[in-house]
């Protein structure tokens, strides 16, 4: 007896794989379409990293930008002794996690309905209206939500003298705040995130499908075992680098769409706006340069940790 | 052979050399500086025509060229000033708000002007002789001056502008008001006749309570955290300050009783448009004249309804509304300083500079007032005045809107008007910069609705004076009290 063994022709693995001056010579037009986004990153990403020291010094500008004197860690003073410090993290922190899991939710249930449709137009047409919110700069969005919150003359405050309720003065009350924000978020960002998830969702192998509901799957079941799986690593993915950005607030959103109204500090300041209010004035270069610093810098570290967590747990989806 | 080409080539190039060198020997050097000033550049698209005739006086005169960029709002300008410096680039001139003044100082970001003053700046000395000496003697910090003030129209003299019409129907008049709880009986009348209008706005994103303190000698020392309310030095807070307080009590009650706009802490459309509509009654702003009939003329034109002003406050002079001044790392200071120099003393050149181009920004009537030309008006000119323009202002022609004896009322005001004892001291927050940030962040917070009476008083108003005090608020007065009593004692 003898075992069929396939004869498999060499692979020409060095043709690929490696440096070497054979494949720099296939390569070399890919690595020149590089040059210009890769020089791009390092000017405007990393070459600014340098600037960070200016988190420890006081300016001197008849000195030269980068030779005051050293302060340690004073700037940064004034993200964590005061009770508003509390309150601005808490705010961005918490907000980012909601907006984390609302983005996911919200992006892969909207992926899958929207690969659902069967009529091409429809589908193209509802994925256009999704993505047009997202192009709308925050300052349209901040006064087309004023046609709906405002007091007087308001949508929202219209309907409700309609049926016979009080006015409610929307911008002078805090506790509706977050829920008005996580929706005005999911509106905008529902039809960007969910164009990822939809192109992961394209790519999955229809005969899976096929073969689960001829094995007599429910359409619930199918999205259960099927779908998610293998949305897993995108999502993931997605996840860990929200993470990374944990500290770091869409400045646009938190302080126009409140319409700068002080009443509402305690829900939307986020570190963002805390520092823009606290040092618009005195425009002390070194205060906003430590607040910068301790946002990249403790959510590069959070990122870390997290695809630490996750390459424990599968190797698979960690970024790194 | 090779030596002979070699030795032509040389002379070629020597001979090349010669006529430039004696063109260069001729012509004398003009230098150019850069100023930076806080304009709209949409409104000032006649820049290079108005350059081109100022820099021909100019490069005869002095021998200086001026450029110009443009910066708006403040904060942008003030990103592009610091860039400019911090990278090196020309910069030599520009404007420094007197809340900034100190804090550039210790940066190093200013150049010291004495000497420069003595050499280049006669025309400017000679301005600010004769009864104005003040205006020089409290820009010393640590025995050194470093800006230039700007001669021109005293700016925000507080006011209510009312409608007329509506006024004359309440049968109250402008002389009833002369306080800020005056307006009280008013607004209840207007709001009698007219309930479904607002009887009073704020001024775009500024508040109701305007002015923020009606003591005859408020000064807020910069930033209103630990102010001064009468003739001595004594440092007080400004939100435990009774007759304060009680304006707030006030607002709250208008507020309540429906008199203020509704959405007031939000609100972001200046007090005209609100009147244009026929939406409201009046509004607080700061006008830039004490004069009673100009002010009224400018509040018309701007409403479209015939207005009343009421004063509530008596004018205090207490800041320089911004000063010039030239960076450090500037390489052209003495030219700068003869730029301004002559801007204080040339006629022809400031009116250039502060109106445009006779004919095609302005026209001059047989009084000698300015007015726009035919086909023009605010929103299409091609170069508008700004008040912070360097240089004397009153060098150039009043608006015909304006009194014809203008200038000599501005100066006589300079000379007569009471000036706060405090004014010149600038506060240094060196070491209390925390303090400063979470006082700004309290303030922004309760601000808007205080001090449109939006928020309830008895609960909001103590909440404020807590997270005002753990804020570090008593600290700074304290501490501004010490500065204050320091420098004091050096004058």
């Amino acid at each position: 007896m003898f075992s069929h063994t396939i004869a498999l022709p060499k692979q020409g693995k060095r043709s690929l794989s490696g440096g070497g001056a054979r494949s720099l010579r296939r390569l070399y037009p890919l690595y020149l379409m590089m040059i210009p986004g890769l020089a791009y990153l390092l000017i405007n990403n990393y070459f600014p990293i340098i600037g960070l020291v200016l988190s420890f010094q006081k300016i001197n500008y008849a000195d030269g930008i980068f030779r005051g004197a050293w302060v340690g860690l004073e700037n940064f003073e004034y993200l964590f002794a005061t009770k508003d410090a509390w309150i601005i993290t808490r705010n961005t922190v918490g907000y980012n996690l909601a907006f984390i899991v609302l983005s996911v939710v919200m992006g892969v249930s909207t992926a899958i309905m929207l690969n659902e449709i069967r009529s091409k137009f429809f589908s193209r047409a509802f994925q256009t209206m999704l993505l047009m919110p997202y192009l709308i700069s925050w300052l349209l969005v901040a006064f087309l939500l004023y046609g709906f919150l405002g007091t007087q003359s308001g949508v929202l405050n219209r309907l409700l003298m309609r049926f016979g309720m009080n006015k409610i003065s929307w911008y002078n009350t805090p506790k509706y705040w977050p829920f008005i924000i996580c929706f005005v978020t999911c509106w905008r960002n529902t039809g960007y995130s969910c164009i990822l998830y939809l192109s992961s969702i394209v790519g999955i192998d229809p005969a899976y499908y096929e073969s689960a509901s001829l094995d007599g799957a429910s359409k619930w079941q199918q999205i259960r075992l099927i779908t998610l799986p293998l949305l897993r690593p995108t999502i993931s993915f997605l996840v860990l680098l929200s993470i990374g950005s944990m500290f770091y607030s869409d400045f646009g959103l938190f302080y126009r769409v409140p319409m700068d109204s002080g009443i509402l500090y305690p829900v939307t300041n986020t570190i963002d706006t805390y520092v823009y209010r606290a040092l618009l004035v005195k425009n002390n270069l070194n205060m906003s340069t430590a607040a910068s610093c301790y946002q990249s810098v403790v959510g590069f570290l959070l990122l870390l940790i997290s695809n630490g967590i996750v390459r424990r747990i599968d190797r698979d989806n960690a970024i790194f | 052979m090779k030596n002979l080409r070699v030795a032509l080539i040389t002379l070629v190039l020597l001979a090349m050399c010669l006529p430039v060198a004696g063109v260069s020997a001729e012509e004398a050097p003009v230098e150019k500086i850069v100023y930076a000033m806080l304009a709209d550049p949409a409104t000032m698209t006649d820049v290079n025509a108005v350059l081109e005739k100022m820099n021909a006086i100019t490069r005869e005169s002095i021998g200086v060229e001026l450029e110009l960029i443009f910066g708006y709002p403040k904060e942008p300008l003030q990103t592009t000033m610091q860039l400019m410096i911090s990278g090196g680039e020309d910069l030599d001139l520009m404007m420094t708000d007197d809340n900034q003044y100190v804090d550039q100082i210790s940066q190093n970001m200013l150049m010291p002007l004495g000497e420069l003053y003595e050499q280049y700046g006669q025309g400017i000395l000679e301005a600010y002789s004769d009864g104005l000496s003040f205006w020089l003697d409290n820009l010393y910090v640590n025995g050194e001056i470093y800006a230039i003030p700007i001669m021109k129209d005293p700016s925000y003299i507080r006011c209510f502008a009312m409608r007329a019409d509506i006024l004359a129907e309440t049968g109250y008049t402008v002389d009833d008001i002369q306080e800020f709880a005056d307006l009280e009986k008013v607004l209840a009348k207007v709001h009698e006749l007219y309930p479904n209008m607002n009887c009073l706005v704020p001024y775009a994103s500024l508040t109701c309570a305007m002015p923020a303190c009606t003591a005859a000698y408020y000064n807020d020392l910069g930033d209103s955290f630990g102010v001064l309310v009468d003739e001595t030095y004594n440092v007080v807070n400004l939100w435990t300050y009774e007759p304060f307080v009680e304006q707030l009590r006030l607002l709250n009650r208008w507020y309540q009783a429906g008199y203020i706009l509704p959405d007031a802490a939000t609100n972001t459309t200046p007090g005209e448009a609100w009147v244009r509509e026929g939406n409201t009654f009046a509004y607080g702003k700061g006008v830039e004249t004490f004069d009673y009939e100009t002010a009224k003329n400018i509040f018309t034109k701007n409403c479209g309804y015939e207005m009343e002003v009421a004063y509530i406050q008596d004018p205090l002079l207490t800041s320089y509304d911004g000063t010039i001044t030239i960076p450090s790392t500037s390489k052209h200071a003495a030219a700068a300083m003869k730029y301004v120099n002559e801007l204080y003393t040339n006629h022809e050149l400031m009116t250039l500079f502060y109106c445009g181009i006779e004919g095609t920004n302005y026209v001059l009537d047989e009084t000698g007032r300015r007015d726009y030309p035919e086909g023009v008006d605010a929103s299409n000119n091609t170069w508008t005045e700004q008040k912070v323009m360097a240089g004397n202002q009153l060098l150039t022609p009043p608006w015909n809107y304006q009194s014809e004896t203008w200038r000599d009322d501005v100066m006589e005001f300079w000379k007569t008007v009471n000036v706060s004892p405090a004014m010149g001291f600038h506060f240094d927050y060196t070491g209390l910069e925390t303090e400063y940030a979470a006082v700004t962040s309290v303030l922004a917070e309760y601000k808007q609705g205080l001090y449109n009476g939006v928020l309830d008083f008895d609960s909001a108003y103590p909440q404020f004076l807590a997270a005002m005090e753990e804020a570090g608020l008593n600290k700074i007065i304290e501490a501004k009290q010490a500065q204050l009593n320091e420098w004091a004692a050096a004058k």
